[in-house]
């Protein structure tokens, strides 16, 4: 069934859509991540403009992390006060991002910056997932248990202006924790993606929050985040197709929600380890496009007449 | 020389004339189109009007040997096309070269009677810009000079535009229903933009224009695509704000809906 994208200005199968929605919400479901970084180039795949795909998935992922950040939020798994500071510097990020965007866009650079900034944050979050996860699962074979040591500090713990996040039970300083977020606002705004898959990790090793509270924090720092950005995207470029969003929504958080079943029963470290892995190959991917000689060296595109 | 040959001569000689020069008003178009709008809705796949007309001939107009030409164009607007080529510079390709081209029109679709070849000189079409090959010149080209030098950027825009189906040439359209009604199909894309295209009918004979018939055909978005649509660009913090709230009501709506089963 064919239906017209009023901002996209073309038609696309509905029921294409809902499926990308779906599979990459199933996807997000088990690992516990947005799914952006899978949505936004399947899109752009499909034929919808970069802008347009960045900009409406940015309204998806809002939705699908509003779901998670409840229902972290009713088992108590959510620090609202370092979310808070996150995404106090998320909505910088965000906003330097959509004129960086903007200005991208004009250039003509934009592809590049895309394909370049997918190769470099998925090749180094996936390699460093997969080899931290087969460590882990090695360790968990041979029997081995690492407890959370109370002492165990990195340079990190050495930064001045401290705080303190209790439900966290960390005492860091402020500042890695600005440079996180504004990072996260930053990248999320410009490729259209949530930012978890790196948002998590930093957390965990930079912060040493724990486990139970990482994902929930993210969860809502990205709810925050994606939101001011997807007002900030609807004001700027005017691209934001609510039709197409909402159809993502549906498709995302209906397979999420079968997703987050699977994602239960498995472990921990097998999960990472398969998300590095997924992670590892959607970056390979744009490496092999930026790397290979494209079959046609030219490119058109009509000329933006910006107000 | 005899009167008659005389006659002869010169009427043959007015005739050779009339090839050059438009003929006032002997030959006409009347046509029109089937609709005057396209209306956009959230079912739109595309479209396609039909355009339609004859060929009116005043009473002393001379029954000439050649067979009449028609060209409809279907035109938007001018845009500027960005062409840019793709160099390998430290391993990866990366955009570097590019030109501009700012008489590109957003949309063209062309039928014809016939070869445009075979119906004008090169440089009439190019002057008219008649054919996609005329599109994307600078406006001071002329076709007969042997120096003009090989453009690829505006060879590959042609050819991108034409691949999207936005620059269509099609000689099969138009079909003559009698000597002188004509009536010709010409498809739009779902991917049209929204605003207002000229329709024009050119009618030639013998190599020569003899009339132009220009009609506007409107695009427009219509119910809740038009409302959408006006509401990003005109109140585009409510849009986005709508937007978010949106998203906010569906991701807990799929909470609840979930949590219960």
């Amino acid at each position: 069934m064919e239906l017209y994208l009023p901002i996209a200005e073309m038609p696309v199968n509905i029921f294409v859509i809902l499926g990308m929605g779906g599979t990459v919400g199933f996807l997000s479901g088990i690992f516990g991540v947005g799914g952006g970084f899978l949505l936004t180039p399947l899109l752009i795949f499909y034929g919808i403009s970069p802008a347009v795909a960045v900009a409406s998935v940015t309204a998806q992922i809002t939705a699908s992390s509003t779901t998670g950040a409840l229902a972290y939020l009713r088992t108590g798994n959510l620090d609202l006060k370092l979310g808070t500071v996150l995404f106090s510097a998320g909505i910088t990020g965000s906003t330097i991002g959509v004129f960086v965007f903007k200005q991208l866009r004009a250039l003509g650079q934009l592809d590049l910056i895309i394909s370049i900034s997918y190769v470099t944050f998925l090749g180094a979050v996936g390699t460093l997932m997969v080899m931290e996860s087969v460590r882990a699962i090695v360790k968990a074979r041979k029997g081995i248990v690492t407890m959370r040591k109370p002492g165990q500090h990195n340079w990190i713990h050495g930064l001045p202006f401290k705080m303190r996040f209790k439900k966290s039970k960390i005492y860091v300083s402020v500042l890695p924790v600005i440079v996180i977020g504004a990072s996260i606002g930053f990248l999320g705004t410009v490729l259209g993606i949530g930012g978890g898959f790196m948002l998590v990790p930093a957390l965990i090793y930079l912060l040493r929050v724990p486990t139970a509270v990482v994902i929930g924090t993210s969860l809502y720092q990205i709810l925050v985040t994606m939101a001011v950005a997807t007002i900030l995207h609807a004001t700027t470029n005017h691209s934001v197709d609510i039709v197409l969003a909402l159809i993502l929504m549906i498709g995302g958080t209906i397979g999420a929600q079968f997703g987050a079943q699977i994602g239960q029963k498995m472990k921990g470290e097998q999960l990472r380890a398969l998300l590095g892995i997924l992670v590892l190959m959607v970056g390979l991917r744009f490496a092999v496009d930026l790397i290979l000689e494209p079959t046609d060296h030219y490119s058109t595109e009509v000329m933006e007449v910006y107000k | 020389m005899t009167p008659a040959r005389l006659v002869s001569l010169l009427s043959s000689l007015l005739l050779s004339l009339g090839l050059f020069i438009p003929a006032a008003h002997s030959e006409r178009i009347v046509a029109d189109l089937s609709d005057r709008v396209i209306k956009i809705s959230s079912n739109f796949t595309g479209s396609e009007i039909v355009v339609f007309g004859t060929i009116e001939r005043d009473q002393s107009t001379v029954s000439r040997g050649d067979p009449y030409d028609l060209v409809v164009i279907v035109r938007g607007w001018d845009q500027t096309l960005v062409s840019r080529r793709k160099d390998r510079t430290f391993g990866i390709w990366i955009n570097k070269e590019r030109k501009l081209y700012n008489n590109a029109p957003n949309f063209y679709a062309l039928s014809s009677t016939r070869k445009l070849s075979d119906i004008a000189h090169p440089t009439l079409l190019t002057k008219l810009q008649i054919g996609t090959q005329y599109l994307l010149l600078p406006p001071d080209f002329n076709p007969q000079d042997r120096f003009a030098t090989y453009d690829p950027f505006r060879v590959a825009a042609l050819r991108k535009m034409r691949e999207k189906g936005l620059y269509t040439d099609d000689q099969s359209s138009i079909t003559f229903l009698s000597k002188i009604l004509f009536r010709s199909t010409i498809p739009i894309p779902a991917d049209v933009e929204v605003g207002g295209y000229d329709v024009t009918v050119h009618l030639f004979r013998g190599g020569a224009l003899l009339h132009t018939e220009t009609q506007t055909l409107h695009v427009a978005k219509t119910g809740f695509e038009q409302h959408a649509f006006t509401l990003a660009r005109d109140h585009a913090f409510f849009y986005g704000l709508a937007c978010v709230l949106i998203a906010l009501f569906t991701g807990w709506m799929t909470g609840v809906v979930f949590r219960k089963n």
